[in-house]
C-alpha cells in the first residue's frame, strides 16, 4: 500500500528527474548519490523505505507457474504479493519468510523456500526504484531467531542488488526509528511471531527480547478453530479468515458487528463472527502480557515503573482494534499498570527505523561491508 | 741565517744610480714596517703585505741554492715593484721576503705578485743547476677587511697565503682570507648538498623493501656519515666532498628513472592521463544519459529515482544522544562483522 503523501513526494522526484535530465552538469551531480534502504522482512508482509521518498510493501508471497501452460498464461516466470496470492492454484506458492524465519532447515521445501524469499528480496529493492548509478546501502531488519543459514541467505541476496547491507534486529529498528531508545519496551507483533524488547539504552541482549508465537498466524488458526466450533457449517480457508480478521479484527467490546459472508453447501451465507474474532484477537493478549512482565521483573526496580509506562506497540498486529487498551488492562491485572502507545506507521514503523539506521551509519562501516 | 733589508724599491728606484744603498738592519725594517702599518691604520689608507716563499729546495739539501737565489729574487721583486709604479719595503731570509706596500690595494698587490712568480721562471741564477725550475709561492693579507687589524695579523695573514699557496702545488699567489671565504662557500654548498640528498634519501627509501633499495640507501648513509666525521676539513676534501656528493645525484637520478619511486612517478603521470580523460568521458557520459533519459521517457522505461542525498550522511554529532546512538551503530556494525566471519567459517 502507498501513502498519498508519499505518492505525491515520488511524482514530485520524478519530475524532478526529468528536469534534471536536460543538462549533463544536473546529471553529473546525481551520479555521485547514495540511496538508503531500510527493509522490514515479514513473515506476512515486507517494506521498504528508501532515501529517495520510495516506501513500498507487498505481502511476503512467492509464486512460480507451476507447468508451462500456466506460465504462458501468466506471461511471468514469478509472482510476488497480492498477484501471487491471488492466482496461487496454479503457481507454486511459497510464504518464504515462514521457513526463513525459523530454523528448520530439515524440511525438504527450504532450498526452494530460500530462492523464494530470495526472489521476493529482490523485487522489494526494484520496488524502491534504485538508479543504477547510485550507490545502494541497505538495512534490512531480521528477527532475532533466525538461523545463521537464513541470515547468510538473505545477505547473499541482498549483496546482488545493493552495495552494502546490514541486518539488525526488527524491535530495535522500530525503537531506533522512534527514538526511544531508553527505557521501552517494544511489541512487535508479526504474523508469524510477537518479539517482545527491552530497550535500556545500549544494544539489547538475548536477555532482552523474548519471542512468542502468539501473533497473526495463531490468530488465525484460533480463529479457524472457533468458527469450526461455533459454526461448523461454514466453509471457510485460513486465507479467507485471514482476510476477515485484517477487515474486522478487534478486543474492543463497543464494535461494530463483524457479518461476513461465507458458503454453506455452495450458498454464501452471512455469519457474525464479531465474538469469535474477539476471542481469538484477544487470546494473545495473556501471554504478551506474560512476556512483559518477565522483561518488567528482571529490570533495574527503580526504573520498573517508568518501563511499564513506556510500551510501544508495533507491527501488523497492532492494527487490531483496541488492542492496545486490552494489553493495559491485562497489565493492571498482572502488573499493576502501564501505558501502550501504539506506533503511528505499523506497516513502515520497522522499515522507518531501519532507513534511519542507515542513514546515520558512518561511511567506514558501509565500506567494510562491501 | 742570512738576512738582507732594502730601502722601500720606489725610492731606491727613483734615486739617482750613483747615490750608495741605505742598508738597514731587519729589526730596523721590521721596526719601519710596524711604523708604515699603525700611520695607515690611523689615517685609514690601504696597505698590503706580500710573503714570498720558493717552492721545493729544502732548507737542509738545497740552503746554497737559496742563498743564492734570495737576493737574485728580491732583485726582481725590486724590479716589478718598479714596473707597477708602487712603493714598499721588504726583508728576506733564506725561508721567505717580507714586504709591505702602503698605499698599495690588494688587486695591484696581487697583479705585481703574479708578475714576480711568472719572472722567477726564467730566473738565471749563478751556482744554481738550470735544471731546478725556479717557482714561487705568494700570500697577500691587507688592511681593508672589516675587524681588527695589526701589523702581526697582516704577516701571519700572508704568510698563511704563502703556505697554502705551496700546499696547493706552489707557483701561485693566494689571498688566505678570500681562500677561507671561498672555503666557507664550498663548506656551505657541501652541507647544502648533503641536506639535499638527506632529504632525497627519506622520500626515496621512505617505504623500500627490495634488497637493492636496501642497499642504496645504506650507501648514502654511510657516505653522508662519512662527510660529517671530519669537522675541519681542508678545501682538496671540500672539494673531493662536492664532486662525490654531485656524482651521487647524478646516479641517483639514474637509478630513480628506474627504481620503483621512478615508476610510480611515471604512474602518477598514467594516473593523471586517465583522470583527465574520466572527466571528459564522464561529460561524454552524461550527454548519452540526457539521451537515453529522452529515449527512455518516450518509451516508458522506468529509470529509477535520485536519492535525496549525494554522499553518505551519518550520525550527525548535533543530534540528541549522539554518542549513545554512535555506541549502537558500532554494535550494529560489530555485530554483522562477526556474523560475515561467522558464514565464512561456516563456508
Amino acid at each position: 500500500m502507498t501513502d498519498p503523501k508519499n505518492k505525491k513526494r515520488k511524482d514530485e522526484d520524478e519530475e524532478d528527474t526529468f528536469t534534471g535530465a536536460t543538462t549533463a552538469t544536473a546529471e553529473k551531480a546525481k551520479t555521485e548519490g547514495v540511496l538508503y534502504l531500510g527493509i522490514d522482512f515479514g513473515t506476512s508482509h515486507t517494506s521498504v523505505a528508501a532515501s529517495n521518498g520510495v516506501r513500498e510493501t507487498i505481502s511476503s508471497h512467492v509464486g512460480y507457474p507451476k507447468d508451462v501452460v500456466s506460465r504462458k498464461l501468466l506471461k511471468k516466470d514469478v509472482l510476488f504479493g497480492d498477484e501471487a496470492m491471488e492466482k496461487r492454484l496454479s503457481l507454486n506458492f511459497f510464504r518464504p519468510l515462514e521457513i526463513l524465519k525459523t530454523k528448520n532447515h530439515d524440511r525438504e521445501d527450504f532450498q526452494a523456500n530460500l530462492k523464494a524469499a530470495q526472489d521476493l528480496l529482490k523485487e522489494i529493492i526494484r520496488l524502491a526504484k534504485p538508479r543504477k548509478d547510485e550507490l545502494v546501502y541497505g538495512v534490512i531488519g531480521v528477527p532475532a531467531q533466525a538461523s545463521i543459514h537464513s541470515k547468510d541467505a538473505i545477505i547473499k541476496t541482498a549483496k546482488e542488488a545493493l552495495d552494502s547491507v546490514m541486518l539488525c534486529s526488527e524491535p530495535f529498528a522500530v525503537a531506533y526509528g522512534l527514538d526511544m531508545l531508553d527505557d521501552v519496551l517494544v511489541i512487535d507483533i508479526g504474523a508469524g511471531t510477537t518479539d517482545l524488547c527491552r530497550m535500556h539504552g545500549t544494544m539489547p541482549e538475548e536477555s532482552d527480547q523474548i519471542t512468542i508465537y502468539h501473533a497473526g498466524d495463531w490468530v488465525d488458526h484460533r480463529f479457524a478453530e472457533l468458527m469450526v466450533e461455533k459454526h461448523p457449517q461454514a466453509q471457510f480457508t485460513i486465507q479467507m479468515l485471514k482476510e476477515i480478521k485484517e477487515r474486522h479484527s478487534s478486543v474492543d467490546e463497543r464494535v461494530e458487528p463483524a457479518l461476513i459472508e461465507l458458503p454453506v453447501n455452495g450458498k454464501p451465507t452471512e455469519f457474525d463472527v464479531t465474538a469469535e474474532l474477539r476471542e481469538a484477537c484477544q487470546g494473545m493478549v495473556p501471554p504478551i502480557v506474560e512476556g512483559l512482565k518477565k522483561l518488567v521483573s528482571t529490570f533495574d526496580p527503580e526504573f520498573q515503573k517508568r518501563l511499564k509506562n513506556r510500551v510501544l506497540l508495533a507491527g501488523g498486529g497492532s492494527q487490531i482494534r483496541g488492542l492496545h487498551l486490552a494489553i493495559e488492562r491485562e497489565m493492571l491485572r498482572q502488573l499493576g499498570g502501564g501505558k501502550v502507545m501504539r506506533i503511528q506507521e505499523p506497516v513502515y514503523g520497522g522499515s522507518n527505523g531501519a532507513l534511519k539506521i542507515a542513514h546515520d551509519m558512518p561511511a567506514e562501516y558501509w565500506e567494510k561491508l562491501k | 741565517m742570512t738576512t738582507g733589508t732594502e730601502t722601500p724599491s720606489a725610492e731606491v728606484a727613483s734615486a739617482p744610480s750613483a747615490a750608495p744603498k741605505q742598508r738597514l738592519s731587519t729589526a730596523q725594517m721590521l721596526h719601519l714596517m710596524r711604523l708604515e702599518m699603525d700611520r695607515a691604520l690611523r689615517h685609514g689608507y690601504p696597505i698590503s703585505a706580500l710573503v714570498v716563499g720558493l717552492d721545493g729546495f729544502d732548507e737542509e739539501h738545497h740552503l746554497p741554492w737559496r742563498r743564492a737565489l734570495m737576493p737574485a729574487i728580491f732583485r726582481e721583486l725590486k724590479t716589478v715593484t718598479f714596473q707597477n709604479d708602487v712603493r714598499g719595503l721588504g726583508v728576506w731570509t733564506e725561508r721567505f721576503q717580507l714586504s709591505i706596500f702602503p698605499h698599495v690595494t690588494p688587486d695591484r698587490l696581487i697583479k705585481l705578485a703574479q708578475d714576480l712568480v711568472s719572472r722567477a721562471g726564467s730566473l738565471q741564477v749563478p751556482g744554481v743547476p738550470t735544471q731546478a725550475p725556479c717557482t714561487l709561492s705568494a700570500g697577500i693579507a691587507h688592511n681593508l677587511h672589516p675587524g681588527p687589524m695589526s701589523f702581526d695579523t697582516l704577516v701571519e695573514e700572508a704568510e698563511t697565503g704563502m703556505g697554502l699557496a705551496q700546499s696547493a702545488g706552489g707557483n701561485r699567489v693566494v689571498q688566505a682570507r678570500e681562500v677561507e671565504r671561498e672555503l666557507d662557500k664550498l663548506r656551505e654548498e657541501v652541507d647544502h648538498q648533503i641536506l639535499e640528498i638527506q632529504e632525497f634519501q627519506s622520500k626515496l627509501f621512505a617505504d623500500v623493501e627490495g634488497k637493492e633499495e636496501l642497499w642504496g640507501n645504506h650507501l648514502l648513509t654511510s657516505v653522508i656519515e662519512l662527510f660529517k666525521r671530519e669537522p675541519e676539513k681542508s678545501e682538496g676534501v671540500l672539494r673531493v666532498e662536492k664532486e662525490v656528493i654531485a656524482l651521487l645525484k647524478s646516479e641517483l637520478a639514474a637509478w630513480r628513472e628506474t627504481s620503483t619511486a621512478g615508476r610510480m612517478i611515471e604512474s602518477q603521470k598514467t594516473i593523471d592521463n586517465l583522470e583527465r580523460r574520466v572527466v571528459k568521458l564522464t561529460e561524454s557520459l552524461g550527454l548519452t544519459e540526457a539521451e537515453l533519459k529522452r529515449v527512455a521517457q518516450m518509451k516508458n522505461i522506468d529509470l529509477g529515482i535520485s536519492s535525496l542525498y549525494r554522499s553518505v550522511q551519518g550520525l550527525s554529532a548535533e543530534e540528541a544522544g549522539a554518542e549513545q546512538k554512535k555506541e549502537m551503530l558500532k554494535n550494529i556494525f560489530e555485530s554483522n562483522m562477526a556474523l560475515r566471519a561467522a558464514l565464512a567459517s561456516l563456508t
